[in-house]
């Protein structure tokens, strides 16, 4: 496992250090093993932090003052924070210290700086920082893929053509996406709460699982008891989820996997199922996978109709604007129709 | 600048490509492929795309393969990569990365 996978292998400090003499001593102890960027404001530390362009920051707490630790907590409780944050201080202060904690630093070295124990610290910061990354992106990794798997288990059953749980997933990523942009639902789609929605998507359709063959098999048209069958589907899967959620009540991600397996179906005027719940009552994760689900089953091919035109589609989703689907996201679709419908079109 | 590929990069992308920023980014793109119809587009200081912008990268590929050349994208940060491959965008556009 390589800890420093960055362009030129060279772990990135960045270093905002008050006086020049302590900027140079920083150099002399980690220079040769990292590069050090030295850094003036505030503005240009979370420049180089958001852009993922440091591996580690070193403040010195004279340099800001009273600003370090507000800047320190904000750095520190950013969704994808990684890099930590080393703070030197001017003297001894056990409040200020145990403060420092308390906002996220992961560090606090003394001055006057000791050589040997500094370069041991900043390593062994940088060897944990790498073991915890890389321990969350595979986690991560594992939670997706068995999601992706069991989703495509079931997939592969309704014999649909393959793709349909991977591109729904971006259709509700895009039309999200869109969503943010027009300020609608600002509140349930914060960028983290769309990633969450965006993993959860792949589960809309889990509770066909419980589907006999027979139905979802079938070549023709159901009759009104085959679809009633069908139609169950959403409720089979919503009690499948939350029969998981109860046991692994950390997975997040299952909560809106619940409310978008149990709701995706409804309908925004309440004629949908299976509870014929309306309007805002639908969660607005569902509300979105309406859209997508039966875009791309309409440019789908299926067993009894060939699939329709982008344009077709885009036209039955607009006339159900109000009726079917929620007005906002149906303009939110409408406006990333474009691109919805490059993406439908790639058959990776 | 980077300095590890052959070419430098038509087009530095910068700060945000969102509701407001994108118009500008679009003409600068659209002129670029009027002139050169292989253009290489430098994302390392991108630091957040939303949907409008996700609009000009298509468009800006669209147009660049219409006139049968092409688009290469560089660098783009993690995060902002993580967006592309949420939405399929990873799947459509041209991407290079600076060799590791």
């Amino acid at each position: 496992m390589d800890i420093g996978s960055l362009q030129d292998d060279r772990l990135k400090i960045a270093a905002a250090v008050k006086e020049d003499a302590d900027l140079r001593q920083v150099a002399d102890i980690l220079g040769s093993l990292y590069d050090i960027t030295p850094v003036r404001s505030p503005e240009e530390l979370r420049r180089l932090y958001t852009r993922g362009q440091a591996d580690l920051v070193l403040i010195d707490a004279a340099l800001w003052a009273s600003q370090t630790l507000p800047l320190v907590r904000e750095l520190a409780e950013r969704p994808r924070a990684k890099a930590p944050i080393v703070l030197i201080a001017g003297r001894r202060d056990d409040e200020a210290e145990a403060a420092a904690f308390e906002a996220g630093a992961c560090d606090v070295i003394d001055k006057p700086i000791r050589k040997n124990v500094f370069l041991q610290r900043i390593q062994h910061h940088l060897r944990l920082s790498a073991y915890r990354e890389s321990l969350t992106d595979q986690v991560k990794e594992l939670e997706d893929s068995i999601v992706q798997s069991f989703a495509e288990l079931v997939e592969c059953r309704d014999r649909n053509t393959g793709g349909h749980i991977a591109r729904t997933s971006k259709y509700v990523a895009l039309i999200g996406m869109e969503l943010q942009d027009r300020g609608q639902f600002a509140e349930e789609l914060t960028d983290g709460e769309l990633a969450i929605i965006v993993r959860a998507a792949p589960l809309h359709d889990i509770g066909k699982i419980g589907i006999s063959d027979l139905i979802l098999l079938k070549p023709g048209k159901l009759d009104d008891d085959e679809f009633a069958v069908m139609k169950s589907h959403s409720q089979i899967g919503a009690d499948l989820l939350r029969e998981i959620y109860r046991r692994t009540p950390t997975q997040d991600y299952l909560k809106y996997a619940i409310a978008i397996a149990e709701s995706h179906h409804e309908k925004f005027d309440g004629t949908g199922y299976p509870n014929r719940i309306k309007g805002d009552d639908i969660p607005v994760s569902a509300r979105i996978m309406a859209v997508a689900d039966v875009y791309d089953a309409l440019v789908a091919d299926r067993v009894y109709r060939k699939a329709m035109s982008h344009e077709q589609a885009y036209g039955i989703i607009t006339e159900g604007k109000g009726t079917a689907f929620d007005p906002r996201v149906v303009e939110a679709f409408a406006a990333t129709a474009d691109v919805i419908s490059a993406v439908a079109q790639k058959k990776d | 600048m980077s300095e590890n590929t052959n070419t430098a990069a038509d087009i530095d992308l910068k700060g945000r490509l969102d509701t407001a920023t994108s118009p500008d980014w679009q003409t600068k793109i659209l002129s670029a492929l009027e002139k050169k119809k292989n253009l290489r587009i430098d994302a390392k200081e991108l630091d957040y795309i939303s949907s409008a912008g996700l609009r000009v990268l298509l468009l800006s590929h669209k147009t660049a393969i219409a006139k049968g050349g092409s688009c290469v994208f560089l660098n783009f940060s993690p995060e902002v990569l993580q967006i592309l491959e949420m939405t399929g965008f990873t799947s459509i556009l041209s991407l290079e990365s600076v060799a590791e």
